[in-house]
């Protein structure tokens, strides 16, 4: 028990000095658009912190193929809908972790830790 | 109702953009064929096809509905679907199961997105398709430029089949351009046109509206367009012939017009239904897989073969329980027998056959290969399911193509009466509609329900509300978040509590350090020369291991950390 609560305690300590760094889940995306709705579509990508990987056209349909973060994407089948006049479609599935970006990180930490103070 | 054999029955689906006048038109088919006594209206009770309390509320269609009925000889199976993203589920799994789709454009306002999404699901599975063109008695109803779209988008050629007389508020008629005939409707919507001489001042254009059509259908085959340009006419039986060619194939697509408001040329849709589209022993036979040695066999629509069919809709009848609907694809079934669920891999007993005209239920004697039919409170069978006679015949049908959920929400039941319910009518609510998705996020613990949109969520809310009773608040998911760490340190814990009576003594050494992406957790026993005796090592690794799991940035769990106990000291005993 005591070698426990020491085994813990020392963790606890030497993290702190170990630059800790908060991870967000990242999605492969995989989004068909009309090739007329390329630039909108694009365009919130990248206003979604989002890396495009690829574009393959096919028809008049555009393939994107991009990692966003999860976080960016909770409400991408409204938001894609509206972009696209209704004619877009995606797909995701988890693809890997990352790093959060410090000024975003630092507001999830400030959230997390008022959440606990109130529960408290 | 009695027994048809497959060539006397015609499955069609209704499929298009939402507010194309879909369910509409279902409610002047089922007036005309006598199912129903007035001219069912949306959004007032009186529709028979939407007669789902959302789709009352909502004055539109939120699920398929099937209604059957006897037509010139035939037994017709016509599935009316939604028309929305947020209700595509219901759509692919009729498409799956009909051997027609009549496509319903507005002609106010042409093609529209959800047209050409059902357009390319029924292509991709080879489902011959009609268009009707709606609405012609809007002031805005337009037909040749509606066609362009048609043609240019649907790589298909449309072939105009009728000629409109009088537009907009004055649209009263149709001209038939096969039989060369113009039908006159009353303004009653009974929907009987009566067969009267060719307006006038139409002849020219019936005249060359005929060639164009009779010069596309010889266009389809290559034997009918030599005997065309030998002798510039097809016989009725070429034409029709040629026809019935050249939309199995889906190189033609015949083009109707009509008024499902004022029932006008529907009459002439349901007899299109009879003459154009396949019967189902006339299509293609389906792939299968067999369940010993997973080889592939295709199932013709015979009624001698061993009993195959697959559900393509669930539905929760107040009264009658669980619906599930099926096409059956060869042999038969009859009712107070038992069925062989291949996904299952369970038998279930199946009391009396039925099939539907919205929410009434017409008894059936048996289903023959072909038909159409449903069966209430089957246990475990859910959309999609195929079903055999027994383990040894059975064959599983290829699943259903429906898309993967697209919108999560976390749900959080309101009281402990609702947490304790929650799961068990979710479970039904997935069985009946398999774009949810029901999971427990492994990390956040949340309850993550997902859907094709917000109003299918919205729906979902209400279901559980209504049937089961169940109240949630929804929000977005909680994201998955990680910690970890990018440099290493060494690093002293030391636990020391010795005042009076027994005390506690622990110390160690720990390095910290970060590893690869993935590897989770590492720990290691570094400790030489027994500055920490062994039995206690397991603790040391416990109580790291409880930390990570509440990082020092948010509280969220810590991953991708090595950690070594390489040094310390202990107590004779004070220690544990
Ligand atoms: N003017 C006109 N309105 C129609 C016609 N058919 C349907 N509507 C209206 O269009 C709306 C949508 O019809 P509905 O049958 O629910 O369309 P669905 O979503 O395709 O099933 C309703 O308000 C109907 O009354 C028509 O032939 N003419
Ligand atoms: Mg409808």
């Amino acid at each position: 028990m005591a070698f426990k609560i020491a085994g813990s305690m020392a963790f606890k300590k030497g993290v702190m000095d170990c630059k800790p760094t908060l991870l967000e889940p990242v999605m492969l995306l995989n989004v068909v658009i009309p090739s007329e709705s390329m630039g909108d579509v694009i365009g919130d990508l990248n206003s979604k912190r989002g890396k495009v990987l690829g574009v393959e056209a096919d028809d008049d349909s555009q393939n994107i193929r991009a990692h966003v973060p999860m976080a960016s994407l909770l409400n991408y089948a409204p938001e894609l809908r509206a972009l696209t006049g209704g004619r877009g479609e995606f797909e995701m599935e988890f693809d890997h972790y990352d790093d959060v970006p410090e000024h975003i990180a630092s507001k999830i930490i400030e959230e997390a830790q008022s959440k606990k103070e109130n529960k408290e | 109702m009695k027994s048809y054999s497959a060539e006397w029955i015609r499955n069609v689906g209704l499929i298009g953009h939402g507010g194309s006048g879909k369910t509409s038109t279902a409610e002047a088919i089922l007036y005309i064929a006598g199912v129903s006594d007035r001219l069912g209206k949306i959004g007032d009770n009186s529709s028979i096809m939407d007669f789902d309390p959302d789709e009352v509320k909502r004055g539109n269609s939120t699920n398929a509905s099937l209604a059957t009925f006897e037509f010139e000889k035939h037994k017709i199976n016509l599935i009316d679907t939604p028309g929305t993203n947020n209700f595509v589920g219901d759509t692919v799994g009729c498409i799956r199961v009909v051997d027609g789709a009549v496509v319903v454009i507005g002609a106010e306002t042409g093609v529209q997105f959800y047209t050409e999404k059902t357009w390319k699901w029924a292509n991709d599975q080879g489902i011959p398709r009609i268009i009707f063109l709606n609405k012609m008695d809007s002031e805005e109803a337009q037909i040749t430029s509606i066609l362009d779209v048609v043609r240019k988008k649907f790589s298909v050629k449309p072939v105009l089949m009728d000629l409109p007389v009088g537009k907009g508020a004055e649209f009263k008629g149709i001209v038939d351009l096969v039989e060369q005939k113009y039908f006159e409707y009353e303004k009653d919507g009974k929907g009987i046109g009566k067969p009267t001489d060719i307006p006038a001042n139409l002849a020219d254009e019936v005249e060359t509206t005929r060639m164009e059509l009779v010069e596309a259908v010889a266009e389809a085959d290559d034997v009918l367009i030599e005997h065309y340009l030998e002798t510039g006419e097809l016989t009725e039986e070429e034409f029709l012939g040629g026809l019935r060619q050249g939309i199995s194939t889906g190189r033609l697509v015949p083009v109707l017009l009509g008024s499902a408001l004022h029932n006008i040329g529907i009459d002439r849709l349901m007899d299109a239904m009879v003459q154009y589209f396949p019967s189902p022993d006339k299509r293609s036979a389906q792939l299968a897989t067999t369940l010993n040695g997973e080889d592939t066999t295709e199932v013709a629509t015979n009624v001698e073969g061993p009993f195959t069919a697959q559900v393509f809709k669930t539905i929760a009848d107040p009264y009658a329980g669980k619906l599930t609907l099926f096409r059956v694809f060869s042999g038969k079934l009859t009712g107070d027998s038992s069925v062989y669920n291949v996904n299952q891999e369970t038998s279930e007993r199946v009391g009396q056959l039925m099939s539907l005209q919205g929410k009434k239920q017409i008894q059936l004697p048996e289903v023959v290969a072909g038909d159409i039919a449903c069966v209430a409170k089957l246990k475990v069978t859910g959309t999609g399911d195929s079903l055999g006679p027994d383990a040894k015949d059975a064959v599983k049908f290829d699943d259903i193509p429906f898309p993967k959920a697209v919108l999560a929400r976390g749900m959080v039941p309101k009281t402990r009466a609702d947490e304790e319910k929650i799961s068990n009518a979710l479970h039904r609510l997935c069985e009946e509609d398999p774009t949810i998705k029901v999971e427990r996020d492994p990390q956040t613990h949340e309850l993550i329900v997902s859907g094709m949109g917000a109003v299918h969520l919205d729906v979902i809310l209400e279901r559980l509300k209504r049937r089961f009773g169940v109240e949630v608040d929804v929000k977005p998911p909680k994201v998955p978040y990680l910690e970890t760490i990018r440099k290493s340190t060494k690093v002293q814990g030391k636990y020391k509590k010795q005042t009076g009576g027994r005390g506690q003594y622990g110390d160690c050494w720990l390095e910290i350090g970060p590893i690869a992406k993935g590897e989770g957790f590492q720990f290691e026993n570094k400790i030489v020369g027994g500055s920490i005796p062994r039995g206690y090592v397991p603790a040391v690794e416990k109580g790291v291991h409880e930390a990570m799991a509440g990082g020092v940035l948010a509280h969220f769990p810590m991953v991708d950390i090595r950690v070594a106990v390489y040094d310390g000291s202990y107590h004779d005993v004070d220690s544990s």
